[in-house]
């Protein structure tokens, strides 16, 4: 007998729970390697990281009611307040919250029995989470950018810095999770659009993010050694050096996995398979994606000390290109899930209902809108460059971020927390995140659009009310989605799918997945190899 | 999936010839090292790219951009040339674990290491001749932050370089996997090459 062959009389005997040499409890978070448990620890951190961001912003916008004069900061600088909420909603709540849900859900998805390099993603989420809490030190004791303390300023950038190594390692692991180690018959093009989403958006920030680090380290040496760049920084020019980040084209990137949620969520509901659509699902995510490389609208570091650059330069063709060409990748995704619904209604196919379907056609609009105002702001003409209009884009589309990474927490919550997010609660949340978003910009657009400029000024009292409504409606939002998500924690135990329409390999493991996550990964023949299960004679 | 032939014995029996399972993790390690190599380069490259337009920005305005008006490239040249020799060695390495010659290996990745910190001391002795100092001006603290950042990559190469040998000593790595020198050699092909633009934007073009 070969010693590759195995007896059928001898019967496998599973090791005792003693043996099992995996420490549990608190040492099992903190020491542990499995995707799961990092992801885990990713969401949690960066859901309570995001209510703390908008708690922030809803607070600058109470500040700012009256023009002139101060609700709520009196004698404290505002612009830390401003700072910390634009930093912290993308990268302390929005990037890392994908790459949480990333972390959870790509192995599962590709058929990958542990992430890449899975301690590699435990130091990134603990790099990034140092970074984070070292950066609100820094800003506790009056640092960050236009700080009145300059070894708190010097403390910011490195925190930040920091920060964007552990997102960096993180998206690593994740991207050649998906390159590397998918399951037999896995090929890129059967891949789910949640993984590939994943993968161009995390390509895109592995190329976009070192230049922001990079600019850091420059502002951090100029500000520790001699000022020659940034002076003294009284007037937050440090800020202006990386504000790109925060302006498109380079914010559309941090929210590219969006598309890739609601591409997986669409065709669970509408009860369809994409079949050849997915391919081209997986074209216009990545179109979306490299349309949000923004590095090159980095500012110029000018010679001598100055407050200059307060926009990015986004009056030239190739930024307006891009701006017009982004509207198509979403427009053409609208398309594909219309279809994908009115062909599962002619297939005679009842479409589900759920929370995270609310949640995905809330993203689907913001962003949808999002891209159509983002068109406008390139076009010199209409002077909406650096105005309060540009702050409305920005809000749209991380409002289009938040309720995406949301719709993600629902729909995956039984492999991630192993129970069902409250499902009617989740409707109310969406509605609250839409129409909070909406009005959030409405409160900045509409005066920046009627050339109030940049900053709050007599006149514009009636749209700072409806910012205060927006924002207090977006805090609302974030806080009950955290409440579901808790309260789901003591709720029944899942099925494997408790949609009972999961076209992906997730969906064949147990709710929360063991700890290699598969018995035995299903062959995989398509892009919905569950389908191919269920109901082989539509398969193809 | 597997490709299955059959095949017919020298006694007449048949039996599938199945092809070898791919390996657990095909270049997981390869991958990731492009991924990490191509981050380190974005991050130099953007430090390059302000530092040529803040010297154009100087040169427009009539004024002098380096602080002793010039940088001497001999230091710079013979970095550069210990930097291009090492390239040979790691392809030596690289080579002779294809030929499961590990005493080679251990040897070319000696060599690479030792170019390595001559490099360092080259770096070292270039700046600290030019006296630049970090607050006297824009150029000199640009090329400081451009050089440690790469200098920084040289040495995280050097230690990568360092595990690698001490796994192929430990007989980790052989002709059927040698994942791990590839990929630290690739490392070290992108840390050269990164100082290549450096050599050329900073002390070439000065």
């Amino acid at each position: 007998m070969a010693l590759t062959q195995s007896r059928s009389d001898v019967t496998a005997v599973p090791p005792a729970q003693s043996d099992d040499p995996r420490p549990t409890g608190f040492a099992g978070v903190l020491g542990s390697g499995d995707h799961k448990v990092v992801g885990r620890l990713f969401i949690a951190t960066s859901l309570l990281f995001l209510l703390v961001a908008e708690v922030l912003g809803e607070l600058v916008n109470w500040d700012q009611v009256s023009p002139g004069s101060h609700k709520v900061f009196k004698g404290i600088d505002v612009n830390a307040f401003v700072t910390s909420h634009l930093i912290g909603v993308l990268f302390a709540s929005l990037i890392p919250l994908f790459l949480g849900v990333a972390l959870v859900v790509v192995p599962l998805q590709v058929g990958s029995r542990a992430i890449a390099f899975p301690r590699a993603a435990a130091l990134g989420f603990w790099a990034w989470l140092t970074g984070v809490v070292l950066m609100g030190i820094a800003y506790g004791i009056h640092g960050g950018p236009g700080g009145s303390r300059p070894s708190g300023v010097d403390l910011w950038a490195l925190a930040f810095i920091m920060l964007i190594a552990g997102l960096l390692l993180a998206s690593v692991c994740v991207i050649t999770t998906v390159f590397t180690l998918r399951a037999p018959g896995m090929r890129l093009t059967r891949v789910p659009l949640f993984s590939w989403g994943m993968v161009v958006a995390a390509s895109i920030w592995l190329v976009t993010l070192p230049v922001l680090a990079a600019v850091l380290l420059i502002i951090y040496v100029d500000h520790h050694n001699a000022g020659i760049f940034l002076g003294n920084d009284a007037s937050g020019a440090t800020f202006n050096q990386i504000v790109w980040a925060f302006r498109q084209p380079q914010i559309y990137a941090f929210v590219a996995p969006v598309l890739g949620i609601i591409g997986d969520i669409v065709p669970t509901f509408a009860r369809a398979r994409d079949e050849y659509r997915h391919q081209v699902a997986q074209t216009f995510i990545g179109m979306f994606a490299v349309l949000g490389f923004g590095a090159f609208t980095i500012t110029s570091f000018n010679s001598g000390p100055r407050a200059v650059l307060v926009q990015t330069p986004l009056h030239n063709p190739v930024v307006i290109v891009m701006s017009l060409l982004i509207i198509l990748p979403v427009l053409g995704l609208a398309g594909l899930w219309a279809d994908s619904f009115r062909r599962g209604h002619a297939a005679g196919a009842k479409p589900a209902k759920g929370s995270p379907l609310a949640f995905a056609g809330v993203t689907l609009a913001l962003l949808l809108l999002g891209v159509l105002t983002g068109a406008l702001i390139p076009i010199q003409r209409l002077k909406l460059n650096g105005t309060l209009f540009s702050d409305g884009h920005f809000e749209v589309v991380v409002g289009a971020g938040v309720t995406g990474a949301l719709a993600a927490l629902y729909y995956w919550s039984s492999k991630i927390i192993g129970r069902r997010v409250l499902d009617v609660g989740g409707l109310g949340v969406a509605a609250l995140a839409l129409f909070g978003t909406l009005a959030l910009a409405a409160g900045n657009m509409l005066p920046g659009a009627f050339g109030k400029g940049a900053a709050k000024v007599q006149g514009t009292e009636t749209y700072n009310w409806i910012t205060v409504l927006g924002g207090g409606l977006v805090v609302l939002a974030v806080a009950l989605a955290i409440v579901n998500l808790l309260a789901g924690l003591r709720g029944d135990s899942l099925p494997a799918d408790p949609w009972e329409g999961g076209l992906t390999l997730e969906w064949a493991t147990d709710s929360p997945p063991a700890y290699d996550n598969f018995v035995e990964v299903p062959p995989v023949g398509s892009e919905a190899p569950l389908l191919d299960l269920r109901s082989p004679e539509v398969a193809g | 999936m597997a490709t299955t032939t059959t095949a017919v014995g020298s006694d007449g029996i048949s039996f599938d010839l199945v092809a070898p399972a791919p390996p657990a993790r095909p270049r997981t390690l390869l991958f990731a090292t492009a991924l990490v190599a191509a981050a380190c380069a974005m991050a130099i490259f953007a430090v390059v790219a302000i530092y040529l337009e803040a010297r154009h920005g100087v040169r427009a305005g009539g004024q002098t951009w380096l602080p002793g008006g010039s940088i001497p490239l001999i230091g710079p040249n013979m970095a550069l040339f210990t930097l291009l020799l090492s390239l040979l060695s790691v392809r030596w390495a690289h080579d002779a674990i294809a030929h499961d010659d590990r005493q080679n290996t251990w040897v070319a990745i000696g060599i690479t290491l030792l170019l390595g910190v001559g490099f360092i001391n080259a770096d070292s002795f270039i700046w600290g001749g030019l006296h630049l100092g970090v607050h006297k001006s824009e150029a000199a603290l640009l090329i400081l932050t451009a050089g440690g950042m790469h200098l920084a990559m040289v040495i995280g190469a050097l230690v990568f370089l360092l595990l690698t040998a001490f796994r192929t000593l430990g007989g980790q790595f052989s002709s059927s996997n040698r994942e791990g020198v590839v990929a630290a050699a690739l490392f070290w092909y992108v840390t050269v090459a990164i100082y290549c633009v450096l050599w050329y934007a900073i002390y070439v073009t000065k």
